[in-house]
């Protein structure tokens, strides 16, 4: 299995928030307090030789503007409710899905589940790898931990 | 283009995303057709003729491969062109998708012009 560094965590976010939204991005310090303000998060678990789970925690703001530029319309008129957490959730899923091809490569034999929203506030546990991107004045920490006993997928 | 195109995706969001480069292909508008998951999308081909299906995979209710898999049951819709468009790496998967006769595949993220190509190719084959 290959290995996932925090700034390989941060390239395949960048490239997913460029292709999907448009939207630029680059990688910052890792600040504890700037993470405790991220409190909108969205999961992604996916299965295979090894388990895992991807994590992303961020701000409305950010969900904001993510969404607009998906949709293409004023971040003022976004409803967090409906496509905010909608746009968080795909991001989610897009960049899981990055993140295995990367482990797995063309004979990937991962599997991944469905994204979910969740009120986790937790920091980052020391099996994990975490990158911060600053996008376009917005924070989005993205968070990957292997884990040892085999996630269920159901959503 | 007098095409239709059918896009299945559970993310709303990622719908109206695709939407946006389908037009750009030069689809019209009231052509192309939304569905959030397998069974809805079945819904809609029962009443639209479908010239394509931009197919997620890993979704509720019905996900891709089982949509895929009542489709070529169906020997009424057994020529709809249909591509992939998911985050979807697992070999296996994808080889019991391409045994179904699925060939084309864009990973997300995927950069939009390359929907464009894709989804000019497989119209164009099929005129």
């Amino acid at each position: 299995m290959n290995a996932l560094t925090p700034d390989r965590l941060a390239q395949l976010t960048v490239k997913a928030l460029e292709r999907t939204a448009f939207m630029m991005a680059d990688p910052v310090a890792f600040d504890p307090g700037a993470f405790a303000t991220a409190t909108r998060c969205a999961v992604i678990r996916y299965g295979g030789p090894e388990s895992g789970i991807v994590t992303l925690h961020t701000t409305d703001d950010f969900l904001r503007g993510l969404a607009a530029n998906l949709l293409g319309v004023e971040p003022e008129s976004i409803d967090l409710a409906s496509y905010g957490e909608d746009a968080i959730k795909e991001l989610t899923n897009i960049v899981g899905g990055s993140v295995i091809l990367e482990l797995g490569g063309h004979e990937c034999s991962y599997t991944l589940g469905l994204p979910q929203l969740s009120t986790s506030s937790n920091g980052p546990s020391q099996s994990s790898q975490t990158c911060c991107l600053d996008c376009e004045g917005h924070l989005l920490f993205v968070t990957w931990e292997p884990v040892s006993v085999p996630v269920s997928l159901a959503a | 283009m007098s095409c239709n195109v059918l896009i299945v995706d559970d993310s709303p969001i990622l719908r109206k995303a695709i939407k946006k480069v389908v037009r750009l292909s030069g689809i019209e508008d009231d052509r192309i057709h939304e569905a959030g998951n397998g069974q809805e999308a079945l819904d809609i081909l029962e009443t639209v003729w479908v010239d394509l299906v931009l197919l997620d995979l890993n979704m509720p209710v019905m996900d891709g491969e089982q949509f895929a898999q009542e489709l070529r049951k169906r020997p009424d819709l057994n020529g709809v062109a249909v591509v992939i468009v998911s985050t979807e790496a697992n070999k296996d998967r994808l080889a019991r998708l391409r045994a179904l006769g699925i060939v084309e595949s864009l990973h997300k993220p995927f950069e939009p012009e390359d929907l464009c190509k894709l989804i000019s190719k497989v119209l164009g084959v099929k005129q």
